[in-house]
């Protein structure tokens, strides 16, 4: 199962797409291509709830109770380059600590 | 031929890519981020005009027969966010981009307001005002002044809610300037009229319970596709007509999303230029970042209290007298009013819906009265049929953009 970077918000049309493409243009310039990014609703997650290779990005506040590790990501809307670098890294980071081949 | 009458023949799609390609390049987004991002802005608002017309085209012979069957007043097609394409269609959008950036910039010098709204996405509602002034008053200027006094005060009424949006949501340093959010300013004194009635003050629900209960009916095209049937049974079809139109308002309620998604994502690279160019400038104040209302759908009372009103607002619809038009696309919002006043009600769902419930019922009227407005400036931007009445809760029945409509059609 492939590596997944989940951003969520309320609509999944606008913050959590632009939270998507800003994660895309950052793990690129990283170097790293094996992660899908996407984006999604609120309402439309629960099907993914328990995925394994996922780490989520909440724009909204997060849900503990989902089960993924999870991140607060409205850094990638209001954030300083600088803080977005160092939220990427630290997602990818816990990706590779949870990362299980499947 | 004269330039007016190229860009007239052009029509909303491409007129779209041109502006967003020109204010990408400005704005330094890079060519190709602003030509890719153009090019999906383009292909978003005609995919757009697609789903609205097929709505349009299926639901209104329904809605017309279901109102001549019953005698009722409930013409009124519901295209929810089709309403947005007057935004992206209408001369004054770059206009109306451009003014609103200054005006912004202006007041956070002078530190009058906190909100940096260089959301040039989110500024879509002001934009509709502009349309509807521009058409009753003929006058483009009139219409781009309305445009921004409804976005200025958008960015007062964000403002206004930042701290208990921050605070609820966990989430510093944002402002919520959407047209929703000024539902929050009256939330708070109602949760306060809320507290003194004995029994009700009691009053609550556990969210949890409330999202499994519904399960798959919380569910935006489960639930579309339902009214779709219960509209086609009021509209007397046959079996075949009635499981087909639930089907129809199932594509509507699910495609107009992803169209309005691809819109976003085209404007999205642009906004974010926008974005970084102007927050170098107030690095060092104390400012609030604008975010689309989206930020604020986290807390499970949210969807909780959505997936209750869906039926409800039907209801109310149905038995609201004098009101025309029975919420179908428009239902989609729903949840972002319960994420504008959740704060101020802490979460409690029974006082989300009952206060949302409430909201709808001048919104209802609002959207029936604007509808031949909403109709005719659809129909001058290509985006509908001038014989179909159609309107929305966003932005048809928006009670401050009805207000400064009202207004300024003083001057036509």
């Amino acid at each position: 199962m492939n590596k997944l970077i989940l951003c969520v918000c309320g609509g999944g049309i606008n913050t959590s797409a632009n939270a998507k493409i800003t994660i895309q243009d950052y793990i690129e310039d990283m170097g790293i291509y094996d992660i899908e990014v996407r984006h999604a609703m609120i309402g439309d997650i629960e099907t993914l709830n328990g995925r394994k290779n996922m780490v989520v990005v909440w724009m909204t506040q997060k849900n503990e109770e989902y089960n993924a590790p999870g991140f607060q990501g409205i850094t990638y809307l209001i954030g300083t380059k600088k803080k977005k670098a160092a939220l990427t890294k630290e997602i990818i980071e816990k990706m590779d600590e949870i990362y299980v081949e499947l | 031929m004269n330039i007016a009458s190229i860009l007239g023949s052009l029509g909303g799609p491409v007129l779209v890519a041109i502006v967003l390609f020109v204010l990408g390049i400005v704005f330094r987004a890079g060519f190709s981020k602003s030509l890719r991002g153009s090019i999906y802005a383009g292909i978003g608002l005609a995919a757009l005009f697609v789903i609205v017309n097929n709505a349009t085209a299926t639901l209104t012979p329904a809605i017309q027969a279901f109102a001549e069957r019953f005698d009722t007043n409930l013409v009124v097609t519901d295209v929810g966010w089709a309403s947005a394409g007057i935004a992206f269609t209408w001369p004054g959008l770059a206009f109306v981009i451009m003014a609103t950036l200054v005006v912004n910039v202006i007041l956070l010098t002078f530190k009058l307001t906190k909100t940096m709204w260089t959301d040039i996405w989110s500024i879509w509602h002001g934009q509709v005002v502009g349309g509807f002034v521009w058409y009753l008053t003929d006058n483009v200027i009139l219409g781009v002044i309305a445009a921004v006094i409804f976005l200025t005060i958008g960015s007062w009424v964000g403002d206004f809610t930042a701290k208990k949006y921050q605070e609820f949501n966990g989430m510093p340093g944002i402002s919520v300037p959407c047209a929703v959010s000024f539902l929050g300013v009256f939330a708070g004194p109602v949760n306060k009229v809320f507290d003194i009635i004995p029994g009700f003050n009691k009053l609550n629900a556990s969210p949890q319970n409330i999202r499994k209960t519904f399960g798959i009916f919380g569910e935006l095209g489960v639930m579309g596709t339902v009214i779709g049937i219960v509209i086609g049974l009021l509209a007397g079809y046959d079996y075949a007509g009635v499981l087909n139109l639930g089907i129809q308002v199932g594509v509507l309620m699910i495609f107009l999303s992803k169209t309005v998604s691809v819109l976003c994502e085209g404007v999205i690279p642009i906004a974010n230029a926008v974005n970084e160019l102007v927050s170098e400038k107030f690095e060092d104040r104390e400012i609030y970042v604008a975010v689309d209302c989206a930020a604020l759908l986290g807390h499970p009372s949210v969807m909780a209290s959505a997936v209750i009103i869906y039926p409800l607002a039907v209801i109310l619809a149905i038995f609201l007298p004098g009101n025309g038009i029975i919420p179908i696309a428009s239902l989609a919002l729903i949840p972002y009013w319960c994420g504008a006043v959740a704060p101020y009600f802490k979460g409690n769902v029974v006082r989300i819906v009952t206060f949302t419930l409430l909201w709808m019922i001048p919104v209802m009227y609002i959207a029936t009265h604007m509808a031949p407005l909403h109709t005719d400036v659809m129909a001058e931007l290509g985006l509908g049929d001038p014989d179909a009445l159609s309107s929305s809760f966003d932005m048809g029945g928006d009670v401050l953009g009805f207000i400064i409509t009202k207004i300024f059609s003083l001057f036509s």
